[in-house]
């Protein structure tokens, strides 16, 4: 019989699914790994509830990064962070695959794998996500001196994007709200970046913005109207790079 | 370094003084307006963390931060410093014989604008190109000074493009490369004679003393950073340059053979190609009722791209004979067609350079292909997951000794069914009947010889 872990919707969670699962001994065929939230119960399956746990996700991930190099691990945390409900499966077969190995690096290679291929599409799927994400975002300058941004994205993108904003503004407070899972990254001058949830958002305080941030906004806008140059007007290809659904909290597209 | 500061304060103040009672607002306005025409806007080819006190960081493969209407990406702050020319190029807005509404920026406002736009996130960094004010000395030195400032001053460690003056004066140039990430000097036309016919002031040579100059210093910094790990970089990110297309009658054999030993002899990282867009009338210019050469200009990147990553020379794709592009088929596709005796290739035995010149394989699903099959032959439905588009490479492609589907290797059959493949509206020849596409045939045989009527 089918034994399926239920884990919860989180890097630590699926890897600890992982551990669970590969501990029981039960025959990698014979288990199946599933997401909490979007399971449909089969009858003929036995079900088990993970429990996360930091320091079994932590043997996970340092067992990955040593027998299958960084590369591996990146991609596999990056499919961890995608929305996809069978992704901590293809998590699971991936680390299967790339353990039995003889050149276990190279797991990411075997794109004929069905588990490696989902694994590299999630992954793929994120980085570009993020990738778009780090140019969309749009700081607004508040009346307390803090920079803040509203973002929307389908995957749990502020594990990637904040370093990268952490290390291009070390000198500001800047904090960004994921609108979709409510929660924020929080950066103070000079210090590291954190993640906080469920924090409730002061409206009032948001929308205070600072002195100087209607002029450069306008400015802004003034720029981005008159660089289009008008006898190449494209607006397919406009919507093509940047997709309406990030619009919404793009400055330049709200009026 | 004092010296240039006051001496070029001074000369700016009393020149200036009128001109800056124009809102920042309106300057912007008309200083991006001036410099949209001018088409590198990418925010490649350095990667540089940032040191934690400063502001700003690179990332190698760029970002782009915003798409104007017309599907461009918007990565830099692109601007001129002025717009008051002194020379009279015929293609030019900014030309000194043409009526606009001139402006210049002061290096503080500059600086003001980045800054400002960076922290929000508007922007990778700043891209300064300027009209010639004065002199070319002049004007370099106002270019200098402003990126000075912001890198001094106001630590700004994120990109900056800045073009190099042809005819300024070598240590200026040398300075500025070690400022900037990227440095660029325009060729502007593609050949000496078109240069000559519509930029009086400007001549091939000037042009190419600045960029032989760049190339020797980012040579000589190189052998320089191998020696002392922390010495400061020259122009890191490479020079580039741009060339306007259908303003003067090169056909694209001329063109792409100049970018080819752009690469080849100039070290070049990218040569862009700018669509003609006649903002100002002159006899000289062509008129384009059909809009800019735009399809004209997607083919030249097509064939660019295929020289620096597909191993390709601007010999293979075109001829004294066929000197321009396919309208139907992009260059890689057109080549194909013309040596059917090098197809089909066995996928799971080509080697990498056959399999990049399969059409349908970008570089990356070649890479995606070497890699794989290394653990298991690969089949049809194999390709398709790496991201083979085999709609397009089924003509060309065995898997185990086996075509997708039985198709005869010739190129009347090949064309007429890519032809029925393709999206037609996306490369603008509407509604084409199975009749009129005989009558293309012949056309796509000899090359493209009835293309330019799409392009005059």
């Amino acid at each position: 019989m089918e034994t399926v872990f239920l884990c919860e919707d989180s890097m630590e969670g699926i890897f600890t699914g992982v551990y669970d699962g590969w501990a029981s001994k039960k025959g990698h065929a014979n288990i199946k790994l599933e997401l909490k939230q979007c399971n449909t119960f089969r009858l003929f399956a036995e079900y088990i509830n993970v429990k996360t746990d930091a320091q079994k996700a932590r043997k996970v991930s340092d067992t990955v990064k040593n027998k299958m190099g960084e590369e591996a691990l990146i991609h596999i945390m990056r499919a961890a962070l995608a929305v996809d409900d069978e992704k901590a499966d293809a998590i699971y077969r991936t680390i299967v695959v790339g353990l039995a190995l003889k050149y276990k690096g190279k797991v990411m290679d075997c794109l004929s794998n069905p588990g490696v291929l989902k694994v590299f599409k999630l992954s793929r799927t994120v980085f570009y996500e993020a990738d778009h994400m780090k140019g969309f975002i749009r700081f607004k300058e508040l009346q307390n001196g803090v920079y803040f941004a509203k973002i929307a994205p389908k995957s749990h993108l502020l594990p990637i994007i904040s370093p990268h904003f952490a290390d291009r503004l070390p000198n500001e407070n800047w904090m960004i709200y994921d609108e979709n899972r409510g929660l924020f990254s929080i950066h103070a001058k000079q210090k590291e970046w954190v993640l906080v949830e469920d924090e409730q958002i002061n409206i009032d305080t948001i929308n205070k913005i600072s002195e100087n941030e209607e002029r450069i906004q306008e400015l802004w806008k003034c720029f981005f109207h008159t660089v289009s140059i008008k006898e190449r007007e494209n607006y397919n290809l406009q919507r093509k790079n940047l997709p309406i659904r990030f619009r919404e909290n793009v400055l330049e597209f709200n009026n | 370094m004092n010296l240039i500061e006051t001496k070029s304060q001074n000369i700016f103040n009393c020149q200036t003084e009128t001109k800056n009672k124009m809102p920042l607002m309106e300057k912007l306005a008309v200083l991006s307006d001036a410099a949209k025409y001018d088409v590198a806007c990418t925010s490649s080819g350095v990667e540089r963390k940032g040191d934690g006190k400063g502001i700003g960081n690179c990332v190698s493969s760029g970002i782009c931060h915003s798409f104007s209407a017309d599907g461009r990406c918007i990565s830099l702050l692109k601007i001129l410093f002025t717009n008051e020319c002194i020379y009279d190029c015929k293609y030019c807005l900014n030309r000194v014989s043409n009526d606009v509404k001139r402006a210049s920026f002061t290096p503080d406002e500059v600086c003001e604008l980045t800054m400002n736009f960076y922290k929000r996130n508007y922007i990778e960094g700043l891209f300064l190109s300027s009209g010639i004010l004065k002199s070319p000395d002049y004007t370099m030195e106002l270019i200098y000074e402003t990126i000075f400032k912001l890198r001094t001053v106001h630590h700004f460690q994120g990109y900056i493009h800045v073009k190099a003056i042809p005819g300024a004066e070598k240590t200026l140039v040398a300075k500025t490369g070690f400022l900037a990430d990227r440095m660029s000097v325009n060729l502007e036309l593609p050949t000496a004679e078109g240069l000559k016919q519509l930029a009086p002031n400007k001549n091939r040579k000037t042009i190419l003393k600045p960029m032989r100059l760049i190339q020797n210093g980012i040579t000589s910094n190189k052998d320089e950073l191998t020696v002392y790990k922390s010495a400061p970089r020259f122009v890191p990110a490479g020079q580039s340059t741009q060339m306007i297309i259908g303003a003067t009658p090169e056909n694209d054999f001329q063109i792409m053979t100049v970018a080819q030993s752009l690469y080849q002899n100039f070290d070049l990282k990218r040569v862009f190609y700018s669509a003609f867009v006649p903002v100002t009338e002159d006899k000289n210019l062509p008129s384009l009722p059909g809009g800019p050469p735009l399809l004209r200009e997607h083919r030249l990147y097509q064939a660019d791209w295929l020289l620096r990553f597909y191993k390709f020379k601007a010999e293979e794709l075109l001829s004294e004979e066929t000197p321009n592009f396919n309208v139907l088929f992009d260059p890689k596709c057109n080549w194909a067609l013309k040596n059917l005796d090098v197809f089909p290739v066995e996928i799971n035995k080509a080697s990498y350079d056959i399999l990049l010149r399969v059409p349908g394989i970008g570089y990356q699903s070649a890479r995606r292909i070497m890699k794989a099959r290394k653990f298991a032959k690969l089949n049809f439905e194999d390709l398709k997951k790496i991201g083979v588009v085999l709609k397009r490479a089924l003509y060309f492609i065995t898997c185990n000794g086996k075509m997708m589907y039985a198709t005869k290797i010739e190129e009347d059959y090949i064309t007429r069914n890519l032809l029925e493949a393709m999206d037609k509206k996306s490369y603008g020849i509407g509604d084409i009947t199975y009749k009129q596409i005989s009558l293309f045939d012949t056309q796509i045989q000899g090359g493209c010889s009835s293309g330019n009527s799409l392009f005059m």
